[in-house]
């Protein structure tokens, strides 16, 4: 059996930080990844289910209205991700749930974060989109909000020389997105760090003073990893689960655990701009498309960035036009839409804001992960301020908001969170400020898991910096 | 612009543009190297799963529905059937399959109670009627129309679904076509850094 001072699962920002923290701090590291390790010769464009399902894990919540999806492989979501790089806005850390419960711990303020962000950008050379690199729905985006006086701010990326393909989410066959791969892996295993892959962890055991890790290893064949420590990072769907399968070997496990999963407030919205601002060409540039608003951050905590992408990422939500064809997402009138609309006419959004996290995820009897993510009235409450916001843009600009059955739109896919979060409070986060496990020492959430809510804007930085905020407490151990 | 400018300047076209962009890519000193990319798949190429049994009409009728093929469709183009968007249901991979036996009877349930006949034998405005109302009715039909709209649009078996709306593919960057991007600054900043304080 190995034996390390500290094993790691899963090597998204959550797993390949530490590595790299803890192994330059001198102490023994492996990491257990259940994905492959690809590199830019193995990424296709290509949106076929097939290439997909090769990239991500998807979850339907079990009444079928949510879907969730992580990037699986070496390096996690970074390898997939759109690669929006930014920093939390101050209030993020201040914010208080329903019951005036301050999520974050008073001792983690943006100003105690700053110093783990910039080493976060100094690693992955996280660079400002020039305005060349804004692609044209970015661009759109941003002239519909000049025309309502308001500002939108070009984003940051690891990105260097893009060729604005248009195929991020598919990995980066070009090598221009500077993923986990390119970074923290290879110096973390030059520092002396195992990164193992098709590694598939089931559940953790009590061992002495230490952890043993029960994994299967890329045969299938049931493997055990021992470690004075262990560092969950799994990401917010899979961490909870590995611990709820642990339930046997770790007795009084936190009730929490699996809790408050919190979706980051995404809410896609599909806008039809007018012939002035046409052709929109949503499949030339970045998936991110370049710019993010903060225009409507301080009265609604919400900030809304353009996306490009393929035409599966428009056609598939639910949405309908008001002002007449298509009366529903399907059929004759929705088909001839979206062909005559789709290259020159839409382009889609996502909106990021603070909501309470008011999902759960669970193991069904076979130990695989299930989620809920409730549409609560205080979900529904956000989702109309969210759209009030969309339509109050497109009234400005003699656009279209389409609209969704039941003006629910689309909420969640790709950012989940807080189901294992840090806190103050004992009883509500299963998990120190420190990331420790409350009801279990030695066991401590690095991912998306431990951030205990929304983060105003895209998540990754703040997984990062809050990741290489607690390797700095671990390598100090 | 309207799609068939838009296919007269960027698709039709699209190929032009992709070469275009594919020769300037090149030209810049070799900057990126071919991918070799299964888009070049023909796209009748893929195989259509089929359902075994009484539920293939019914499942067949309502892929028609939700993208209409040269039968329903008035310009005759091919639907979601042609895309082997039936996969989705059928393929064990996407949660569907246990339930396809189940949403042909709910069609059928809910066609013969409003129209006095099965699903597949209705006329397609009845045929889109019930499949409004089953979705209310069956959250899980919501979504496998989701996916079976994706499957098509989103070129999941084969290509016929991408090129019916004009997207150009694979490609090596649209960085140097001119309309990718406006270059200049269209609107204020409201931070030096791109994020806030
Ligand atoms: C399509 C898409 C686009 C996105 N774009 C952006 C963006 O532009 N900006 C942004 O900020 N965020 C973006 N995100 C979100 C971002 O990718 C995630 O928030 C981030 O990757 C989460 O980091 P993490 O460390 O929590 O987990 P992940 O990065 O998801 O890493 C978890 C890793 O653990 C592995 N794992 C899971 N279970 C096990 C197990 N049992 N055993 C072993 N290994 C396991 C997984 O394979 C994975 O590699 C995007 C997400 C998606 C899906
Ligand atoms: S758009 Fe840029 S970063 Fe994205 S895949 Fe293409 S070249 Fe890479």
């Amino acid at each position: 059996m190995d034996d390390r001072n500290v094993v790691i699962v899963g090597s998204g920002f959550g797993g390949a930080i530490p590595a790299l923290r803890l192994a330059q701090a001198g102490q023994t590291v492996l990491c257990l990844e259940q994905g492959e390790r690809l590199t830019e010769k193995d990424f296709v464009q290509d949106w076929s289910f097939k290439a997909q399902s090769r990239l991500f894990v998807t979850y339907t919540s079990k009444d079928y209205h949510v879907i969730l999806r992580y990037g699986r492989g070496l390096g996690g979501g970074s390898l997939t991700y759109a690669a929006a790089m930014l920093r939390s806005p101050s209030e993020v850390f201040e914010w208080r749930d329903r019951d005036g419960y301050r999520v974050w711990p008073a001792s983690v303020t943006r100003a105690v974060m700053d110093p783990f962000y910039e080493k976060v950008e100094a690693e992955m050379d996280i660079v400002r989109a020039s305005w060349a690199d804004v692609p044209r729905a970015g661009g759109i985006l941003g002239k519909m909000l000049a025309a309502m006086g308001k500002t939108a701010d070009r984003s940051m990326y690891p990105i260097h020389d893009c060729l604005q393909c248009g195929f991020c989410m598919c990995g980066c066959p070009f090598g221009r997105k500077k993923h986990l791969g390119f970074n923290y892996i290879p110096r973390a295993e030059a520092a002396g760090a195992e990164f193992r892959v098709k590694c598939r962890v089931h559940h953790l055991e009590p061992d002495g003073s230490g952890w043993k890790v029960a994994y299967f290893d890329p045969w299938n064949v049931q493997r055990m990893a021992r470690g004075e420590r262990v560092v969950l990072a799994a990401s917010a769907l899979e961490t909870p689960g590995i611990l709820l399968r642990s339930r046997p070997w770790m007795k009084d496990l936190h009730p929490q655990v699996g809790k408050n999963l919190n979706q980051n407030g995404d809410v896609a919205f599909l806008w039809r701009v007018p012939e002035s601002l046409a052709p929109t060409y949503p499949f030339m540039g970045r998936n991110n498309a370049g710019v993010i608003t903060y225009a409507f951050w301080d009265e609604h905590k919400i900030t809304i960035h353009p996306g490009a992408g393929p035409p599966a990422l428009v056609a598939a939500m639910d949405v309908f036009s008001e002002k007449g064809e298509p009366s529903a997402p399907m059929g004759v009138p929705f088909k001839h839409y979206v062909r005559d609309h789709y290259a020159t006419h839409l382009f889609p959004s996502l909106a990021i804001g603070l909501v309470d996290g008011e999902g759960t995820v669970t193991v069904d009897g076979n130990g695989v992960v299930q989620f809920d993510l409730p549409l609560t009235d205080r979900l529904k409450a956000y989702i109309a301020r969210v759209a009030g916001v969309g339509q109050q843009i497109a009234d400005a600009n003699g656009a279209e908001l389409l609209r969704t059955a039941g003006d629910n739109y689309e909420h969640g896919d790709a950012h989940p969170l807080a189901t294992c979060r840090i806190g103050d409070d004992g009883e509500r986060a299963p998990c120190t400020p420190d990331g420790e496990l409350r009801s279990h020492p030695g066991v401590f959430v690095s991912d998306g898991a431990s951030v205990p809510g929304g983060t105003g804007v895209n998540p990754a930085h703040t997984i990062a910096a809050n990741a290489e905020r607690i390797a700095a407490v671990l390598a100090a151990k | 612009m309207d799609r068939r400018n838009f296919l007269r300047t960027a698709g039709g076209g699209s190929l032009a543009m992709i070469l275009g962009a594919v020769a300037e890519s090149v030209a810049r000193a070799g900057e990126v190297a071919w991918v070799g990319t299964p888009f070049a798949r023909d796209p009748l190429a893929g195989s259509c799963l089929l359902p075994l049994g009484d539920v293939e009409r019914t499942l067949g009728a309502m892929l028609d529905t939700v993208v209409p093929g040269p039968t329903t469709d008035p310009e005759g183009t091919a639907g979601a059937l042609e895309a082997c968007s039936m996969n989705i249901l059928l393929d064990g991979s996407f949660p569907f399959r246990q339930y396809a036996d189940m949403f042909a009877l709910v069609l059928d349930g809910i066609a013969t109670d409003a129209h006095g006949a099965a699903f597949a034998d209705l006329p397609y405005d009845q045929r889109l009627q019930v499949l409004v109302t089953a979705q209310d009715q069956l959250p899980m039909l919501r979504l496998a129309f989701r996916a079976i709209r994706s499957a098509f649009f989103g070129g999941a078996y084969n290509g016929i679904g991408l090129r019916y709306v004009g997207y150009p593919g694979p490609n090596l960057g649209w960085r140097h076509v001119p309309e990718s991007s406006f270059r200049v600054a269209v609107c204020e900043e409201r931070t030096q850094t791109g994020w806030m304080p």
